[in-house]
């Protein structure tokens, strides 16, 4: 593989970024289709840490939102994300967690990172990890969340809201994909929404 | 008295307009306001309550002008 330098890597990242993407930590929580692509855009900045979390392995009905490949499939997801995640930048640091997050496993998983992105496809499990920020251990990180990505509908109705100091939403907050299927193109979008929101807040936070 | 109120996501609540004062009870609580607003059980516990931007218990006590805002995602990743 030829060799690159981080600064090339980031030469036309924003300027004022400069020294700030390498320290930020963030939680991946699922590596389906908002996760593996907000974890590829990170990566292409020049992100210093990712902590990858997934229970699944790589399915033939992923491949049309999720950034896999048919040779990926039965993989776990967590290790053909690494693959992929290292071979664009490989000055990434990547922790890896193949497991399913609950209430408790998830204060231990992303204790060190700054922001965690939420990128599940059940309402439950959405909403336990919106849950767990009430929590004193989480009052200083943030979460980007996601709701309403589905369909084919207006890309345009696609957003990002505060919902708490700490905490964002990305989506139209409307469509379901039990109705409306899941798609590349509104799901990308979607992790786009979730990828920026990391970078405003890590040049906040640094 | 009057709070503001507001909903994201799954939740499309019959005659309230969202983003609107509404008017509830001296006292209610963020659960009993989630009744009042007959959101379906099932919603319910899935539901995250931010009060004047924070997130809060179901336990919680309203008061006035406070800023009530739920949120139940949609599904899909």
């Amino acid at each position: 593989m030829k060799k690159i330098t981080y600064e090339q890597l980031t030469l036309r990242n924003a300027p004022q970024l400069k020294g700030k993407l390498e320290k930020g930590v963030i939680g991946i929580a699922g590596c389906g289709g908002l996760g593996s692509n907000v974890a590829i855009a990170l990566t292409r900045i020049g992100i210093g840490k990712l902590i990858l979390v997934d229970f699944d392995v790589v399915e033939p009905t992923n491949l049309n939102r999720q950034q896999y490949f048919v040779n990926d499939i039965g993989k776990r997801k967590v290790d053909a994300l690494e693959e992929k995640l290292k071979m664009i930048n490989p000055f990434l640091q990547i922790e890896k967690h193949y497991e399913k997050l609950n209430g408790k496993n998830v204060k231990i998983i992303f204790k060190e990172a700054h922001v965690i992105i939420e990128a599940f496809d059940k309402v439950s499990v959405k909403a336990m990890l919106v849950k767990v920020f009430t929590g004193n251990l989480f009052k200083e990180k943030y979460l980007v969340t996601a709701s309403g990505l589905a369909g084919y509908s207006s890309a345009n109705t696609i957003k990002t809201k505060k919902l708490a100091k700490n905490i964002f939403v990305c989506g139209d907050n409307k469509t379901d994909f039990i109705a409306e299927g899941v798609m590349a193109p509104r799901v990308m979008i979607t992790a786009g929404h979730q990828a920026n929101k990391v970078v405003e807040i890590i040049d906040k936070i640094f | 008295m009057k709070i503001f109120f507001e909903y994201l996501g799954l939740l499309h609540i019959e005659d309230i307009k969202n983003k609107s004062y509404i008017d509830v009870e001296s006292g209610c609580t963020a659960a009993e306001l989630m009744t009042v607003l007959k959101i379906r059980k099932e919603h319910q516990k899935f539901i995250s309550i931010f009060i004047n931007d924070v997130e809060k218990s179901r336990q919680t006590v309203i008061k006035e002008n406070d800023k009530v805002k739920l949120f139940l995602p949609t599904g899909g990743g």
